[in-house]
């Protein structure tokens, strides 16, 4: 049910610049008044010492306050072994030796002069440069190694007034009042009015406007070309997690994984291709290429010697149950997993062992479930990537959809879901005709080949638009990963070292203290978020004067999580790959840290990526992730209430929760 | 339909030639450039993602029980007095003025110096500080570098204590200038930190080269310095395996060309031999391999300890600085690599000892048998109990006896013998790298003077 308030043709282009004036002169007041006046009301900038204790894996105190422009009078000393005070911005390295007050300093940009021994160490507070006085966060870290969790181990100094974090909250703020403004008055100010593009007709086909790509999506070979590319990287991966180096941060497979494909995962693929990954993922693919009798291409009738099962894919499948697309079982098993490995992920990371033998397990399970069903029921049951991709995969800016549902409607023999001679049968048992969300296509393209009358397409729409819940469960799944996200993000990024002791299984195993954190970590993520969401989502619909039932109010609020919860992902990551960015080069040329130096930079020095502007980044991530949370369900008010006041009751007790999260987030992030 | 078959067999094809041929690859460029052979390399692979192994499965010790201890040495201080923890890498007993009475080197990375603990008279020790700023150095030798009849000093330099992958090391002759005043030369630095560094006339053209290993951390290097006259050096790279702690330089095989032993420590826990072909060429051989990649390497010395005329290698594990907090683990200890000639060695596992990081080689009882005195630095200190230093007596076909010596001070890292009482008697000389605590049961450094001789029949 739509309400249009504006019809679905766009609006003139001036009325369109208007409009976009408006939002910028409303979000810019709300973005510089704040830190204005913070400005104005700043103390003088004084003198202030500070003795600063490191030991693993923080530094005490974790957060150093000050005025922009300090003059900080720094001692240190270590309680285990040798740390250091690394700070990159003031091109500061002062190594710390336990028993002993003298700290060496020595400088970032030229470790190689003489260092100045000192028992006290003076820097200004402020970050050198013309915009220095824009920056008002900076991580203090360690440079020596001190134990598995060293990359972890550091604190924050926060120079205030803290701008970016006045100017993040107040358009924090902006963006509710540009919300709230446009559900109440003008919807389209938002976008609020235009109906949900999990509609085909309302997204662009991409393979009608740009010509070349439906014979490339249809090319019989692309995914094999693909897959064996990844594949080979994937073994790569694999070889090296279990043979090269124990020293994580020289070992292409921890690297490659948990840095370069976890960074694009989140920040590009997702947000743009949905589960495109899926399209090259080499995990299901032995499987598959087993189940298929080892042929590339199918042949009719569509029966193979090797194959465990009937081309015939009807509803009396010998193995209906283990290939049942859509099923809420397959959601909760797959998020669980994925918790359960993000629960373990410090030992994973710093062990590359483990990596391999992760990869490896996965591999197998699929392999075997691959070989056993016929399908991907792996990738549709257990594996944990897929719960992500499923989940935010369907903000997606690009989807497979019918070109036209009309003809799906009078096709009978369902060649995308059976297969044909030209394509094999979808391996998650969709239906072209039926397919209306990203849940569960992971961008095969056998329907490409398949369909005798060509009518699959590639939907270009906007970010957001599309997301739709068949089941509650999604709801509930959509927290749980908004919740892991969180708990990576304090523990990872935290200055607080107690929460890093709670992970640290490495070296320092307190059961105790884990079990405390795995506990609260999966009562939060498994019930107590869900629970509140159902909760708020409930008041929300009683303000509503019940205009839609709490369940569906559930639903439409965990559609707002969804947007949060990748942005504080995609900020986690950028976080990670900016400060251990540069490990890229040296694994390249020494994948395995067996003294290779295959490009000849094997041994350029650690060094963060501009991380000046992480926490820019980050709080950009924070806005727009609220930004599209209060559209997402902005939207889903506004075409199910016509009362204005019900929209607003019925969504504002999810959206102040949502928003004190984005607050929360960005206080974190920026301070 | 053949076509589609051909297709079919040429992918599998290649499939199989990436999932064989991949790590065919890595071991063989592996294996040719480190001079290890292909078998070599895939086991330490298999070893690295299978299961642990402590590396010494396939070799027991030769000790036999342990007895109670004989109070043969008595501990006396010397040198400077310190107000914060000692950082003592390196000691070298050396007469540096030549009055016949056995002086002290002493590299101090607390100071960032090399000083001379000067004996005189008999007993009496003085020091004094023969060049500072030379960061963190961890080793010294003796040797008239430049050939002048004065003995030079040639220091390695780390750069830095505590683990650290920026280009810090150096190599730094202290050049004797007379009246033990020293220049210093750096021959070589804006290198990965240096733990040794040795001189020998490795192309037989008369000058001295020097061997040097860079410890480096997750970079490191063993290269030596081909010495060109008036302080010019070419360097040439061996190997860029990180974690190399000792590269002593002898002839290992009598062929009168010298040749350059390294230990690899780090993850890879190999012992490497560069067999000099003559004329600034070397052979790699890999003499020791260890499976357990916390094996814990710690140092090698040169010696002929089961005296049939060829050098043997006598080798300590015991490195626990990566753990926090350093704890001895079950696999330390001492051993030795008999020679056999030819090139061919048999490991022999003596003794486990915590925290094993330095030995010595002398006749304690006079019983024609080479014993061995080891130095621990990593030990469970908090027990009082735990051993700094131990003393395995020789009982004769190669089988040892350990006898407690000492268990203060602690974390004793370095460790020297010679006679300083000019009594016949070798006696020690320590120094104490106390980088972490306990504090209680500090030393810098220590003459352990040798009283056997004047034990009675009971060992009193």
């Amino acid at each position: 049910m739509t309400w249009p308030t504006e019809g679905s043709n766009p609006p003139p282009a001036k009325h369109w610049v208007r409009r976009w004036a408006r939002k910028v002169l409303i979000l810019g007041m709300f973005a510089l008044i704040p830190p204005g006046v913070a400005w104005v009301l700043a103390p003088r900038p004084g003198e202030r010492s500070v003795h600063i204790e490191a030991f693993r894996y923080g530094k005490r105190p974790a957060v150093i306050r000050c005025t922009r422009g300090d003059i900080l009078r720094l001692t240190f000393s270590a309680l285990d072994t040798g740390h250091s005070f690394f700070v990159e911005e003031f091109d500061i390295d002062a190594k710390i030796t336990p028993g002993r007050h003298e700290v060496a300093v020595y400088r970032v940009k030229n470790p190689t002069v003489p260092p100045q021994w000192t028992r006290e160490v003076t820097v200004q507070a402020v970050v050198p440069g013309a915009l220095g006085w824009l920056f008002s966060k900076v991580h203090y870290r360690c440079h020596v190694w001190c134990g598995p969790m060293h990359a972890f181990e550091h604190g924050n100094l926060i120079l205030e007034p803290n701008l970016l974090l006045w100017a993040g909250s107040g358009l924090v703020l902006g963006i509710f009042s540009l919300a709230l403004w446009s559900l109440w008055f003008e919807p389209g100010l938002l976008g609020l009015s235009r109906v949900n593009q999990a509609d085909d007709n309302e997204a662009v086909n991409v393979a009608v406007h740009i010509p070349g790509v439906k014979p490339i999506l249809a090319w019989g070979p692309l995914q094999y070309v693909l897959l064996l590319a990844s594949g080979a990287v994937f073994y790569f991966v694999v070889l090296s997690a279990l043979m090269g180096t124990k020293v994580a941060g020289r070992n292409f497979g921890v690297i490659f994984t948990w840095i370069i494909w976890l960074f694009l995962l989140v920040v590009i693929v997702v947000p743009w291709g949905g589960r495109l990954w899926c399209l090259i993922c080499p995990i299901p693919a032995l499987g598959e290429f087993i189940s298929r009798g080892g042929r590339l291409r199918p042949r009719a009738p569509q029966q193979s010697p090797l194959a465990l099962h009937s081309a015939s894919f009807s509803s009396d499948f010998m193995h209906q149950e283990l290939a049942d697309r859509g099923s809420a079982w397959g959601i909760v098993t797959r998020t669980l997993i994925l918790l359960a490995i993000g629960t373990f992920s410090p030992a994973i990371v710093a062990i590359p062992r483990l990596t391999g033998w992760i990869l490896l397990t996965l591999l197998l399970l699929a392999t075997s479930l691959g070989v056993i069903a016929g399908y991907r029921a792996f990738c549709l049951k257990m594996c944990p990537v897929a719960s992500f991709l499923g989940a935010y995969g369907q903000l997606a800016k690009l989807g497979v959809r019918p070109a036209d549902r009309g003809k799906c409607q009078k096709c009978r023999s369902h060649a995308c879901q059976h297969g044909n001679e030209r394509g094999w049968p979808c391996p998650y048992k969709l239906r072209m005709g039926e397919l209306r969300d990203d849940l569960e296509c992971g961008w095969c393209l056998e329907c490409f080949k398949s369909c005798p009358f060509d009518n699959v397409s590639v939907r270009f729409r906007a970010f957001g638009s599309a997301v739709r819940f068949r089941h509650w469960i999604q709801a509930w799944q959509a927290c749980v990963l908004a919740v892991l996200a969180i708990a990576y993000s304090l523990v990872y990024l935290g200055p607080w070292p107690e929460l890093r002791d709670c992970v640290n299984l490495v070296d320092e195993f307190n059961p105790r203290l884990f079990l405390t954190y795995a506990a609260c970590l999966w009562l939060t993520a498994v019930v107590g978020a869900p629970g509140a969401l159902f909760l708020l989502a409930s008041l929300g619909s009683l303000l509503a004067r019940k205009a839609i039932p709490a369940t569906t109010s559930a639903k439409i609020a965990a559609k707002g999580v969804l947007p949060l919860g990748l942005a504080i992902w995609a900020a986690f990551v950028w976080h990670i790959t900016c400060a251990n960015g540069s490990f890229v080069l040296q694994v390249l040329s020494d994948p395995l840290g067996w003294g290779w130096n295959l490009f000849g930079t094997a041994n350029v020095p650690w060094r963060q990526i501009w991380p000046e502007g992480i926490p820019f980044v980050q709080v950009l991530f924070m806005l727009m992730g609220w930004y599209y949370a209060l559209k997402v369900t902005g939207r889903e008010w506004f075409q199910r209430c016509p009362s204005p006041y019900e929209r607003i009751a019925g969504t504002l007790p999810v959206w102040l929760a949502l928003g004190a999260m984005a607050l929360a987030m960005v206080k974190f992030f920026a301070d | 339909m053949e076509q589609s078959n051909l297709k079919n067999l040429a992918g599998w094809l290649i499939v199989v030639i990436v999932l064989g041929g991949l790590p065919v690859a890595i071991f063989w460029y592996q294996a040719s450039r480190t001079g290890a052979e292909f078998h070599q390399v895939l086991r330490q692979a298999r070893g690295r993602a299978l299961q642990f192994r402590t590396g010494l499965e396939n070799y027991p010790d030769s000790l036999e029980e342990e007895r109670e201890k004989i109070e043969f040495l008595v501990a006396q201080p010397i040198g400077l007095p310190f107000q914060q923890p000692p950082m003592i890498s390196f000691v070298l007993p050396f007469d540096l003025d030549a009055d016949g009475l056995m002086d002290v080197l002493v590299a101090d990375c607390a100071n960032d110096w090399v000083s001379w603990i000067r004996q005189y008279p008999t007993g009496n020790f003085t020091e004094t500080v023969l060049c500072e700023g030379l960061r963190a150095p961890a080793h010294l030798e003796v040797v008239d570098f430049n050939q002048d009849g004065a003995p030079d000093i040639l220091v390695a330099c780390l750069g830095m204590l505590f683990p650290n992958n920026d280009p810090i090391g150096s190599v730094v002759v202290l050049e004797n200038v007379g009246q033990q005043r020293f220049r210093p030369r750096v021959i070589l630095d804006k290198v990965p930190r240096v733990a040794d560094a040795r001189a020998g006339d490795l192309n037989g053209d008369g000058l001295l080269d020097v061997a040097v290993a860079h410890f480096g951390y997750d970079d490191g290097e063993t290269r030596w310095l081909e010495n060109l006259g008036n302080w010019q050096f070419r360097d040439h790279v061996l190997q860029t395996l990180s974690g190399p702690i000792h590269c002593p330089i002898v002839d290992l095989d009598a062929d009168n060309l010298l040749d350059i032993v390294v230990i690899v420590s780090q993850e890879w826990e190999q012992l490497w031999v560069y067999k000099n072909l003559g004329r600034g060429k070397f052979k790699k051989i890999l003499l020791f391999d260890c499976e357990n990649e916390d094996f814990g390497s710690s140092g090698i010395w040169i010696v002929d300890l089961n005296q049939d005329g060829r050098p043997d290698i006598l080798y300590t594990n015991g490195d626990a600085f990566d753990y926090i907090p350093p704890r001895p683990r079950p696999w330390h200890g001492i051993q030795w690599l008999e020679n056999l000639g030819g090139m061919q060695f048999r490991f022999h596992r003596i003794a486990h000892i915590p925290g094993a990081v330095n030995a010595v080689v002398f006749d304690v009882n006079g019983d024609q048998h080479l014993d061995i005195i080891v130095a621990s630095a990593y030990n469970t200190w908090e027990d009082p109990a735990a051993q700094s230093l131990v003393w395995l007596e020789n009982l004769g076909n190669m089988r040892f006896r350990m006898r407690p010596l000492a268990n203060r001070p602690t974390h004793i890292q370095g460790l020297a013998a010679a006679d300083f009482n000019n009594d016949g008697t070798m006696d020690l000389v320590t120094g104490g790298l106390h980088t972490y605590p306990p504090y209680d049961r500090m030393e810098r450094v220590v003459v352990w003077w040798n009283r056997w001789d004047q034990l009675d029949k009971a060992g009193r």
